[in-house]
């Protein structure tokens, strides 16, 4: 990188920059955000001045290199903002949903390759304290062996206080609904803890609206690395209804079950699912900012080092695979 | 008559869409922000109408040929951007022109939140939030707009609001779900809780009645206590009842509650001087005693220097948690246990038994769609296989 400290730019001035990455990002030691960038110029200098940012621009081209970008536009807008990163050999944080199919997710991470730049994923609840201490519970078999799992996550959206403009009523720039939205963080977790390494006999239901996803059922039998045999596992995403949110992993001895949010101890249950105790670590985030700053830090030593981190978007491919076919397998 | 719903996404909103819509006398308009809500609305017996009604023009559209109001918008956000909103939404409403009767909903909030009935009062309630502060302010602009233009209104306090798809529920399911969790004063505390069924009684009989304009506060008749609605939850989930909190336990939770309402000032003081050298700067901005008093001389401040104050809390709020442990492992149980009834008259509604019995089958399988992890997968390979589709509803579709 060209000098001491690490520049970044950061494409999108909406609410994830504001709300998750900004306040990491400004006191993150050895790092400059250089730029902001938003086809809203205005949206962009109002945060950039908010912030300190020196400057603040309305179209990605006419922004001056930096070392990374941080990716913080909905999915489906992002083709021409990744060829211009590729072309100038920024590296790019993206935020989930990495790509809105699995095709398109090779190829992107394909691109970088060729480029000679590194592209990390927001997955942040990897970087939770839980699904560590998870992780490594069930690798240690210390609760017998996985017998089923069931991740949820639903919660009727009520008043989104935002106006029609919105990405998210827009299929194309979202890239679909609830599935690809929330969902990629539950899949993605429930691959972190077990390890997962494939998926088969994957079966899925959608309600949708005008092609965007409501709520989402999907069961697949999952393969653990280094683990013989497969493990169902049971999805549901849904903004239509309230539902049980977090995972509970049944293992032969004993329940496991992790929230949502990073706050939330392993808890151990009992064979009728009343806690028993918690299980407790000491690396990983433990409340709202501590996995972005986590997961910046390995991504900005991913770009220094070239070995890829638990950010890189390769190792993402597979939660984007189960989505893509959940989708296809809804519809057929 | 036409009612519009405004606010009609939200937990209350939409379940009264739902319920004023089932009543044939009614055309029941349910407005919405955007196309997504719509579609997340579920009501097909109602009007979905997409707008914002905290813009004037958007809203004389949204609100043409409305004969009635009812109120259950509430923007959050910044302070004084939610204000201006919540502000504008009154002035949009008294502007309509074919709007002749509103129901507003304000909150027993304007009490403060453990009600000491020794100082705030039905006709001079004293607020210890920055939410019960505001829905006040609300209250009196709402009087005075409407009366200013003879539209006939209802100003209703509304207790917490129970019931399925509602927060009061939601928290009675997440505290149960903690093995230490007690109830203070052993449950007996009147809970100042309305079942959703009550609210879409009491809004019915506004909109049909003729009682003059007026406040009123709505909760369950008769009162029920924390013990009551507690039961009930754990019943229709046939879990044991919630342990009870030693009295000695209660009383000091109790008085707690009541001297940070009581002395925001020696409170905030007092926290300042007892960590003075490591003041936590975010859990003083956090705390309702801090809010208290600053939020009045925020809100007076220009908009760009009021963003800056809070880009500099944020920063502040970041930096402590990125330095912080292991989060607290137990939460106290809240305020509004602790608190007797809310003082002054109750809008007369449904016997609260009649409505609790006819909300429970409804409550029991929203309750167990909570509590429960497991859904029935097998059904995925049979007629849930596919796509559902529910219709995108449009501006002014039906």
């Amino acid at each position: 990188m060209a000098t001491n400290a690490v520049k970044i730019g950061i494409v999108g001035a909406g609410g994830v920059a504001e709300a998750c990455h900004l306040p990491v990002l400004a006191q993150m030691p050895g790092v400059e955000i250089t730029w902001l960038c938003d086809q809203v110029r205005e949206r962009a200098e109002k945060l950039a001045r908010a912030w300190g940012i020196a400057r603040a621009y309305g179209e990605l081209r006419a922004c001056p290199d930096v070392d990374a970008i941080l990716l913080a536009i909905p999915v489906g807008l992002r083709r021409e903002a990744l060829a211009l990163a590729f072309e100038r050999g920024w590296h790019v944080f993206a935020e989930k949903p990495f790509a809105a199919s699995a095709e398109e997710h090779l190829g992107i991470v394909r691109e970088a390759a060729r480029a000679g730049v590194e592209v990390g994923v927001g997955l942040m609840r990897r970087f939770f304290r839980s699904t560590g201490v998870a992780r490594r519970a069930l690798a240690s078999e210390a609760f017998g062996p996985v017998l089923e799992v069931w991740a949820a996550e639903a919660a009727h959206m009520g008043t989104t206080g935002r106006e029609g403009s919105w990405y998210q009523a827009d299929r194309a720039a979202a890239g679909g609904g609830v599935l690809i939205e929330t969902g990629s963080h539950t899949v993605d977790q429930v691959f972190q803890v077990l390890g997962a390494e494939s998926f088969d006999s994957l079966r899925a239901a959608l309600t949708s609206a005008g092609g965007i996803d409501l709520e989402a059922k999907a069961v697949a039998n999952v393969k653990r690395s280094g683990v013989a045999g497969t493990v169902p596992v049971h999805f549901v995403v849904s903004r239509l209804r309230d539902l049980y949110t977090g995972v509970v992993i049944r293992c032969e001895h004993a329940s496991i079950r992790l929230g949502a949010d990073a706050a939330r101890p392993v808890e151990v249950l009992g064979p009728d699912d009343s806690p028993l105790c918690t299980l407790q670590g000491t690396d990983g985030g433990t409340n709202f900012y501590q996995p972005f700053y986590l997961e910046w830090r390995a991504f900005l030593e991913q770009c220094r080092s070239r070995v890829p981190s638990l950010v890189d978007a390769a190792s993402a491919l597979l939660g984007t695979r189960f989505i893509d076919a959940a989708y296809a397998c809804a519809s057929r | 008559m036409r009612v519009a719903v405004t606010g009609a996404g939200g937990r209350v909103g939409s379940a009264l869409v739902a319920s004023l819509a089932r009543h044939r006398e009614l055309d029941v308009v349910a407005l919405v922000r955007n196309a997504l809500a719509a579609s997340l609305l579920g009501a097909p017996d109602a009007e979905i109408r997409v707008g914002s009604v905290t813009d004037p023009a958007a809203s004389r559209e949204a609100l043409a040929g409305c004969d009635a109001v009812v109120n259950c918008a509430l923007a959050k956000g910044w302070p004084s951007t939610a204000r201006q909103q919540n502000e504008a939404i009154l002035r949009n409403i008294a502007a309509a022109p074919d709007v002749r009767r509103v129901v507003h909903f304000s909150s027993v909030a304007v009490y403060g939140m453990c009600v000491d009935p020794r100082v705030s009062t039905f006709a001079q309630p004293r607020p210890d939030s920055s939410y019960g502060v505001d829905k006040l302010r609300e209250e009196r602009l709402a009087a005075r707009l409407f009366g200013a233009r003879q539209i006939h209104h209802h100003v209703v306090r509304l207790g917490h609001v129970y019931g399925p798809s509602q927060w009061v529920s939601r928290d009675v399911l997440e505290r149960v779900r903690d093995p230490a969790f007690a109830l203070p004063f052993g449950g007996e505390n009147p809970s100042n809780a309305v079942s959703i069924e009550a609210v879409a009684a009491a809004v019915r009989g506004l909109l049909r009645g003729d009682q003059p304009s007026g406040v009123r506060n709505l909760f369950d008749a008769p009162q029920s206590s924390w013990r009551t609605l507690y039961d009930l939850h754990t019943r229709l989930l046939a879990r044991p009842p919630a342990d009870s909190l030693a009295e000695a336990e209660s009383l000091a939770l109790r008085e707690r509650y009541y001297a940070a309402a009581r002395q925001p000032l020696r409170n905030l003081v007092r926290g300042a001087l007892g960590s003075l050298g490591s003041v936590n700067l975010v859990a003083l901005a956090q705390s309702e005693a801090f809010r208290y008093l600053v939020h009045g001389p925020l809100l007076l401040l220009p908009s760009p220097v009021g963003a800056a104050l809070n880009r500099a809390y944020v920063r502040r709020k970041a930096r402590s948690a990125l330095a912080q442990g292991a989060p607290p492992a137990r939460t106290l149980p809240s305020a509004l246990m602790c608190a007797p009834a809310v003082p002054g008259p109750c809008f007369p509604t449904l016997d609260s038994r009649e409505a609790t019995a006819a909300m429970a089958e409804e409550l029991g399988a929203w309750l167990h769609g909570l509590w429960s992890y497991r859904w029935d997968a097998c059904a995925l390979g049979r007629a849930e296989r596919g796509a559902g589709t529910r219709p995108m509803a449009v501006a002014g579709s039906r």
